[in-house]
């Protein structure tokens, strides 16, 4: 399953779990933060028409 | 042109963004776990580059080129807002702030652990590129602080605007860093003014995994940009509601 690398393995290893995690790690933080104010919006929203 | 013109308009933006968001999200997804397949099980080990340890290519490079490329595309956004004052501008350099400090970030990170084995050290403090690099991140992280730190949303966007249109000048610096001073960092290989020195079988994924980083890189750039307009309606509500009116 694992590619058959030389005794750089760890190294390259480490590489495309940081690149793989920096993404998904910003991802979810913008998708919180975004649901977040989306909430807020639509609750002022609502307060707007009532 | 016309595009940018006819996105200016916060509505149509969030109109367009609803549905480009997601499709240039699972591009990017794609292209990179494609790159990262290329780079870790296709791509043939060159001897010359140290062996296996090039395949840290295909994810280090293209974090370089998307961490200068962030960094244009906010002073860009500053200089548009500066002379203009069109809100979106300042939308755009607010989303793109930490999503660059992140791609620096990274770049920084992926360089330090491929330096390791290559040059036998993690880190050069004074090597021109790296430290042009850091120096850029730390731009990022005090465009954030910057904005964070002012009272009003109009002192935050010029202040904001004047720190990120001045540090632009370190690009041209991280870019012929290693031209200009000695430096541990190899020299350009894919943007050179001979075009790219790599071999096809190289450049084609990293490529791929460049393209593929910079649509995920957009579409969170438009997502978050997304939850800043949300964010300034809210507020613009509030004060409605505050106001009595």
């Amino acid at each position: 399953m694992l590619p058959k690398l030389d005794h750089n393995a760890a190294y390259i290893f480490a590489i495309y779990g940081l690149g793989a995690f920096g993404m998904a790690a910003m991802t979810l933080s913008i998708m919180l933060k975004v649901r977040a104010a989306r909430k807020e919006f639509e609750r002022m929203e609502n307060l707007d028409k009532s | 042109m016309g595009m940018f013109s006819y996105l200016s308009n916060p509505m149509r933006f969030m109109r367009f963004s609803r549905i480009a968001a997601p499709v240039v999200a699972v591009l990017g997804v794609v292209m990179i776990a494609w790159g990262a397949w290329q780079g870790l099980y296709i791509v043939p080990k060159d001897e010359v580059q140290g062996g296996d340890i090039m395949r840290a290519m295909f994810v280090h490079v293209p974090s370089a080129w998307l961490a200068m490329g962030s960094y244009t595309g906010m002073a860009i956004a500053s200089f548009v807002w500066f002379i203009w004052r069109h809100e979106l501008a300042d939308i755009a350099a607010k989303a793109i702030a930490p999503l660059g400090a992140t791609w620096t970030a990274l770049c920084l990170t992926t360089g330090g652990i491929w330096g390791k084995p290559t040059w036998g050290t993690w880190w050069q403090w004074d090597d021109a590129r790296m430290m042009s690099v850091l120096f850029m991140f730390f731009l990022f992280l005090g465009y954030i602080a910057l904005r964070a730190a002012m009272d009003t949303r109009q002192k935050a966007a010029r202040a904001g605007a004047i720190l990120a249109m001045v540090g632009a000048i370190n690009l041209p610096l991280i870019k012929f860093s290693v031209d200009m001073f000695a430096s541990l960092h190899q020299d350009a290989s894919v943007i050179t003014a001979d075009g790219p020195k790599m071999a096809a079988v190289y450049l084609t994924p990293l490529l791929i995994s460049a393209l593929g980083q910079m649509c995920v890189f957009s579409a969170l750039a438009m997502v978050s940009m997304r939850g800043e307009i949300w964010t300034r309606r809210a507020a613009a509500k509030r004060a409605k509601h505050l106001s009595g009116a």
